[in-house]
């Protein structure tokens, strides 16, 4: 991973220190800064403060907040007052900037943020590939499975389902590819800045950034005649409708669910109705024990056991 | 002979200087009309397309001709790439580098600066503010230069043909 342009998103004194430091940035998850704290690095393996060799750990100051921020908003946080209120920014890169410090609500809704206090880079490590080994289980042929996979927070789940959209949209193993479209709410699997998506999402496929999952499904198949539609985090009521017309009109869905087990997420009013529908043919399962993306499982329509 | 040729020649410099200076003028005021434009299309591109002031700047480099166009180009490139400084002293080190060339008084390269200090805010609406209030200054500047044109060209005119044939006569 190229360092300049994550270096490029801080202050000018953590900006050099990363420069001498030089940290390994395909293992680095997140920086984080707090006012007034030592500055921490996130690596797969573990924590540790950014200090030169020999020196106390660097602690950040509200002006390095300050100036990070206008980095990373191209002096522009006006223009990002939706992000601002979901909590983060992505950057070039696909990486994702959250924010936290005092809400300024309007009506009871967040309009804005000021006093920031913590910014935390988290940076994007796509894995191309991992969803190799589940491929065989989802699409055949011509024939695509809908799809849900189902874990627990952190484990890997957005990761599988962008390189499953990838994988969809580009074909494979003689497999030709499909027309994808992706309704990217959370702005999670593109990582898209400024329209373009910094994740590699595949050749065939259509994105729909910041989109709610519910209108950008029907936006999908009225006008960009998908013939996979890929969604990230299905449960709310109003997605159901949304998930009925995609099912309707013979788009194939792939979507990702929270739970810590195929009984669980299923016992969800919205997943036993989808459920008694005979919706998904696929559940994949995802784990964490030494490392997140651990695959638990695949099952079909009955729960029963593929591998 | 010669001593005419001369003196009809540095006459004609003076006249020609004097037409000159007027044609100065009326490039003073493409000048202003080119940057009241600018806050123009930028306002529209922030309150419209809700850009970010580099995408802002390089929408509105595309339908700018000359100078300003540089100029807007490379101050979002800055900005992009992280650059380090405050808004307003990229904004004042582009300004120089790519559109010194633009007559402009005192005055008004001091507003100019002050639209560098005042654009980044959190706000969209101070956004559009500081470009309607940047508006208004070059307007008055416009109003203001439109009415004492016509008489400032004239006098610089004059000035020249005048200074030509009185430095006819004094070299004769």
């Amino acid at each position: 991973m190229e360092a300049e342009p994550i270096q490029n998103l801080f202050a000018g004194n953590i900006r050099r220190l990363l420069m001498s430091t030089r940290p390994d940035y395909d293992r680095l998850y997140e920086i984080r800064l707090r006012a007034g704290r030592p500055l921490l690095l996130t690596y797969d393996s573990g924590e540790c403060f950014l200090r030169e060799k020999g020196a106390p750990p660097y602690l950040v100051t509200r002006e390095d907040l300050k100036e990070t921020l206008e980095y990373v908003s191209g002096y522009s946080l006006y223009a990002y007052e939706d992000e601002i209120r979901q909590g983060f920014l992505s950057v070039q890169g696909g990486h994702r900037v959250g924010v936290t410090g005092k809400v300024i609500l309007d009506d009871g809704r967040i309009r804005g943020m000021k006093y920031i206090s913590c910014i935390n880079v988290r940076l994007a490590h796509p894995i191309r590939g991992c969803a190799d080994k589940v491929m065989p289980y989802i699409a055949a042929g011509d024939r695509i499975c809908h799809t849900l996979i189902i874990s627990p927070p952190r484990c890997g789940k957005t990761t599988l389902l962008r390189d499953v959209i990838r994988s969809l949209s580009d074909g494979s193993d003689g497999r030709p590819g499909v027309t994808v479209g992706v309704v990217d709410e959370r702005c999670e699997l593109g990582g898209c800045y400024q329209g373009v998506p910094q994740n590699d999402l595949g050749m065939r496929t259509d994105i729909l950034d910041g989109c709610p999952k519910a209108e950008g499904m029907q936006m999908l198949i009225r006008s960009m005649s998908p013939t996979v539609v890929a969604v990230d985090e299905l449960g709310k009521e109003e997605d159901f409708q949304a998930v009925e017309s995609v099912i309707h009109c013979g788009c194939r869905l792939i979507a990702t669910a929270h739970g810590e087990s195929l009984e669980q997420t299923l016992e969800q009013p919205f997943f036993q109705r989808l459920r008694r529908m005979r919706v998904f043919e696929r559940y994949i399962l995802l784990g964490k024990r030494d490392r997140a993306g651990v695959l638990e499982g695949i099952y079909d329509e009955r729960g029963k056991a593929l591998c | 002979m010669l001593k005419g040729i001369g003196l009809i020649l540095a006459a004609a410099a003076c006249a020609l200087w004097g037409f000159s200076e007027s044609r100065e003028l009326s490039r003073h005021l493409e000048s202003l009309q080119s940057l009241l434009q600018m806050a123009m299309l930028l306002k529209g591109e922030i309150r419209w397309g809700n850009a970010a002031l580099p995408e802002a700047f390089r929408e509105t480099a595309q339908k700018l001709p000359g100078p300003l166009a540089l100029f807007l180009r490379e101050l979002a490139e800055k900005m992009e790439k992280g650059e380090r400084g405050a808004l307003r002293e990229l904004f004042q080190e582009c300004a120089e580098q790519n559109i010194q060339g633009l007559r402009l008084s005192r005055e008004e390269w001091a507003d100019f600066y002050g639209l560098g200090g005042r654009l980044g805010g959190l706000d969209r609406e101070a956004q559009h503010r500081a470009l309607e209030f940047y508006e208004k200054e070059l307007e008055y500047h416009i109003e203001v230069f439109r009415r004492e044109m016509p008489q400032r060209k004239k006098t610089c005119e004059k000035t020249g043909v005048v200074c030509g044939i009185l430095l006819a006569v004094l070299l004769f």
